[in-house]
């Protein structure tokens, strides 16, 4: 699988499958293997975990345009960081490998962080940018909410990555000639006895509200409280076709129902209007609702994230401007007048 | 038998504060912000808390790393209910990376005994979500991560941890003690200091514990610059009053017949 001659050095791309299946998040570093190996100068190898999962392993690989090793273990069933972390460790001795980069959800950070430890490599997450600074390696993470971008370097390899969704895609599909694509399947015989998996809850949801909507009306923590959730169903009430969602910040509170969260934990939506309330903008909300086609953003703060990734941004307190947003449109309708 | 735990807090920039966000060096300038506890911290804290409040003979102590600033932020956390507070002295001069972070506190760790070290999942500002884990591998100890509810079994000295993944997914581990959780935030919210603790977190002591030296770490990734983000989407700030303003939204809503 390694190959030996002339080889640039190989770059690990570890992908994760929940109960036979790949995570979403595994699915989209699949798109992005290529270029981050591209990026680091390697060869990109696959290793997917999982327990029974040659047909995931052979959709990735094709995915991806790479080879694939699967290490299977009956309790890789759900993501189980330990193993994941022993697995890969052996694999990185046998091939030295520049660099191995995983999704960057908690735990593959869990099983970078566990490796990183073991092998005594730099250990950097959620790298949204990689190049080459004065003869070292450069990866640029938000910080602060992505308030702030850092800088890191490191002249130490193999550097243990987690990799944001998104960044690396590629729309074409893998160049060069036609690649005869390998997966090979290793049992993983050694497994942390001590992380029991007991069961999983994955709520199938019924309602589809959001994802059917043309328009989201999202909120966030800029909406204060409780009492102003009518401004947000006003808001939406406007359009033919709309729902009400928000971030992690507005559910947790118990603003909205856990249902309508946005983002890496929660749905994640692309309609022609995304109408951003008094978010700001974390990488965890935007992985949600990243793909919409016109993204507005309303927010006290000029310098929120959310006006990075936004199309439009009108920087007003959310509970002065909806209740005029919806006095304009009333009068607009009744009035037919045009504005 | 008594269960304690060590609730790991970090003092993070309070960006709802007002203050402003001025780069400095390879940094921004700490002086001109004001601190709070880590989001996730809180949520750590609390549940902590709540196994505290269930659970007879429990002690909970909150320990940061840092300059003195994070004195404050520790007195917060006994001022909501922890039994003692400890604050490992480490001056950065900067920021402290995520590994020599795990040592430190991994090497207090060996000196007392907690059954449970519980820490957020991830900080605001640096947002590695990597010292937890770190801290778990450096002792060794079994760890679950973005747990948003934790279930101690008192009998076997284990644990049930509700783990999220990714879009609504969650898993239930077990996990015996010793163990290392991380928390994620939930929808129980932290609680507000008490007046009798608050009195309390003004009277006692907070321990100062210097770590040892760190002789052998593993290499970190250094930190070249800051900067604000470049503007990826051309994102086109709407002008004038809020009347002309929801105007011109509403006038890209009609042309686009998204409106009823
Ligand atoms: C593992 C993990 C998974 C996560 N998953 C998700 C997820 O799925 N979805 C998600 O959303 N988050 C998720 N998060 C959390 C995420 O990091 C942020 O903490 C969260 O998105 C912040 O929510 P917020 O924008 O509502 O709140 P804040 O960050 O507090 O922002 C509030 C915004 O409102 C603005 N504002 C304040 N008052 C007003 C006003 N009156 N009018 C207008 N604007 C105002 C402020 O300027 C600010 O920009 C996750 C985090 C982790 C670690
Ligand atoms: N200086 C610190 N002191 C105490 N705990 C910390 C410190 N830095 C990080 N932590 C803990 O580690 C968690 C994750 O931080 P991070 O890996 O930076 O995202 C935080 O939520 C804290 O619980």
């Amino acid at each position: 699988m390694f190959k030996k001659t002339n080889n640039p050095g190989t770059v690990l791309i570890v992908g994760e499958t929940i109960d036979g299946r790949l995570s979403a998040g595994s699915r989209d570093l699949a798109k992005q293997a290529r270029s981050i190996a591209e990026q680091i100068g390697g060869e990109p190898v696959g290793v997917l975990i999982g327990h029974k999962i040659e047909q995931a392993a052979q959709s990735w690989s094709k995915a991806a345009g790479i080879s694939v090793i699967v290490l299977d273990h009956a309790q890789g069933r759900y993501p189980n960081p330990p193993m994941t972390a022993s697995g890969v460790e052996a694999l990185a001795d046998e091939c030295s490998p520049l660099a191995v980069c995983f999704p960057h959800s908690m735990r593959a950070c869990q099983a970078a962080a566990t490796l990183a430890w073991r092998i005594k490599a730099p250990c950097i997450t959620a790298v949204d940018a990689i190049f080459k600074e004065n003869g070292h390696f450069a990866l640029n993470r938000a910080i602060l909410g992505g308030k702030l971008c850092e800088t890191v370097s490191t002249g130490n390899t193999p550097m243990i990555l987690t990799i944001m969704p998104g960044i690396f895609s590629r729309s074409a599909s893998p160049d060069g000639p036609d690649r005869s694509l390998s997966v090979e399947t290793r049992l993983v015989t050694d497994a942390d006895q001590r992380f029991i998996p007991q069961a999983v809850n994955s709520q199938s949801h019924t309602d589809q509200a959001l994802e059917r909507a043309q328009v989201v009306v999202a909120a966030g923590r800029g909406l204060g409280g409780p009492e102003h959730r009518d401004l947000l169903d006003a808001a939406a009430a406007m359009f033919k076709s709309a729902a009400v969602g928000g971030s992690r910040g507005a559910c947790d509170q118990g603003w909205l129902p856990h249902t309508r969260q946005i983002g890496e934990t929660g749905r994640t939506v692309s309609p022609a209007l995304y109408l951003a309330c008094g978010i700001s903008g974390a990488p965890q909300h935007l992985a949600g609702m990243r793909e919409s086609r016109t993204i507005v953003a309303v927010n006290t703060d000029p310098k929120a994230a959310i006006c990075n990734a936004a199309h439009y941004a009108v920087i007003e307190d959310l509970t002065v401007f909806l209740p005029t947003l919806r006095e304009r449109y009333d009068k607009m309708t009744i009035k037919g007048e045009t504005v | 038998m008594a269960f304690s735990i060590l609730v790991c807090i970090k003092a993070v920039p309070d960006l709802a504060s007002g203050g402003e966000l001025i780069l400095a060096g390879r940094w921004i300038d700490e002086t001109a912000i004001g601190w709070c506890m880590n989001h996730y911290d809180t949520h750590a804290l609390e549940a902590a808390l709540a196994i505290k409040d269930a659970t007879p003979d429990v002690r909970v102590d909150a320990l940061s790393a840092g300059p003195d600033r994070v004195r404050d932020t520790i007195r917060r956390a006994v001022a909501m209910g922890a039994d003692a507070g400890i604050h490992l002295a480490m001056n950065a001069g900067g920021r402290l990376s995520p590994a020599i972070i795990a040592m430190a506190i991994s090497s207090y760790v060996r000196t007392r005994n907690y059954d449970l070290i519980l820490t957020g999942v991830m900080s605001e500002d640096d947002m590695h979500g990597v010292t937890g884990p770190l801290i778990a591998a450096a002792l060794d100890r079994p760890c679950a991560a973005a747990a948003v509810e934790i279930l101690p079994d008192m009998s076997d000295r284990s644990l049930a941890a509700t783990c999220e993944m990714e879009g609504g997914m969650a898993e239930i581990v077990r996990l015996p003690c010793p163990a290392l959780v991380t928390v994620q935030t939930g929808r129980r919210i932290p609680r507000y200091p008490s007046l009798s603790n608050t009195l309390r977190s003004r009277r006692q002591l907070i321990e100062q514990v210097v770590p040892a030296p760190i002789a052998d770490h593993m290499p970190i990734a250094e930190t070249r610059r800051v900067a604000f983000p470049q503007r990826t989407s051309a994102c086109r700030f709407i002008e004038g009053t809020v009347i002309e303003k929801a105007d011109t939204l509403l006038r890209l809503f009609n042309d686009n017949g998204w409106l009823k």
